[in-house]
């Protein structure tokens, strides 16, 4: 049962992962400067928006705008 | 009813042009000082002041035994292999709803998951905005064909409901439709 739970979650991730790389405006993120391009790839990868956040040095919000509004890489469950 | 809001669901509902049916299902929403404090951007805090001027949004500062439980939540769903972890802001939302049963607003997956995991959490009620949404057409608040409401918050938010959220959507709201017709 607990293990099903996981194995879903796992499914939703990839699922999501696959959308965020997809849609992202990569062009945007390759001019970025190291740390904020690194954040919004880790989250791409992730999905981790808090986590991304502080890898970028950035108030979680300010970052949101820039990750779903500039990068173009939408948040997923 | 009562909820309690994390900072990314708050942010994103701030965005929504049908934003006000969340205080239609909701009498109240909880914001924690640890998401105020997230939140930054003018338009959200201007949103927020202003149902907290209506008091449709109350601002609520955690307990000691509060953060004291969420620290706890925090540490396990670290200690979960696999799971995302949960964040102690999404962690207080957990420890309040299992508190006081508010409804937990929050699209983040790890703290959806760990509720469905861990037994003393189990009845912890999540909603994602994809739940408000549901209820919201089922009550009534919001009207016209469901896949253009989902689309239109998918849009203005830039949040992504996968296909298997967006059927059981889509089959529910059809099935009580269904069942108003024949009744």
């Amino acid at each position: 049962m607990k293990e099903e739970l996981i194995k879903r979650m796992i499914e939703e991730e990839k699922w999501a992962r696959s959308v965020r790389r997809k849609y992202a405006n990569w062009e945007f993120i390759n001019k970025q400067p190291p740390r904020i391009k690194a954040a919004l790839i880790y989250l791409i990868e992730t999905g981790d928006f808090r986590e991304a956040a502080r890898i970028a040095k950035m108030n979680i919000e300010e970052f949101m705008y820039l990750a779903k509004y500039k990068a173009n890489i939408y948040s997923c469950p | 009813m009562i909820g309690v809001a994390d900072t990314c669901f708050i942010i994103d509902w701030s965005k929504y042009s049908n934003r006000e049916v969340l205080f239609k299902l909701f009498n109240k929403v909880l914001i924690l000082k640890q998401v105020l404090d997230e939140v930054r951007r003018e338009e959200t805090l201007n949103y927020i002041v202003q149902k907290m001027m209506t008091e449709q949004i109350e601002f609520y500062e955690p307990s000691t035994l509060v953060l004291r439980e969420a620290d706890e939540i925090v540490r396990r769903s670290i200690s979960i292999p696999h799971l995302r972890r949960v964040d102690l802001p999404e962690a207080l939302c957990i420890a309040i709803g299992r508190g006081y049963g508010y409804v937990v607003l929050t699209e983040n997956l790890g703290a959806y998951y760990f509720v469905k995991h861990e037994d003393r959490y189990k009845h912890v009620i999540i909603w994602r905005s994809i739940d408000v949404l549901r209820e919201a057409y089922l009550k009534g608040f919001l009207h016209g064909d469901p896949l253009n409401i989902i689309e239109e918050y998918q849009r203005e938010t830039k949040h992504v409901f996968s296909k298997r959220e967006i059927n059981r959507f889509i089959e529910l709201v059809s099935r009580r439709k269904h069942e108003r017709g024949t009744n």
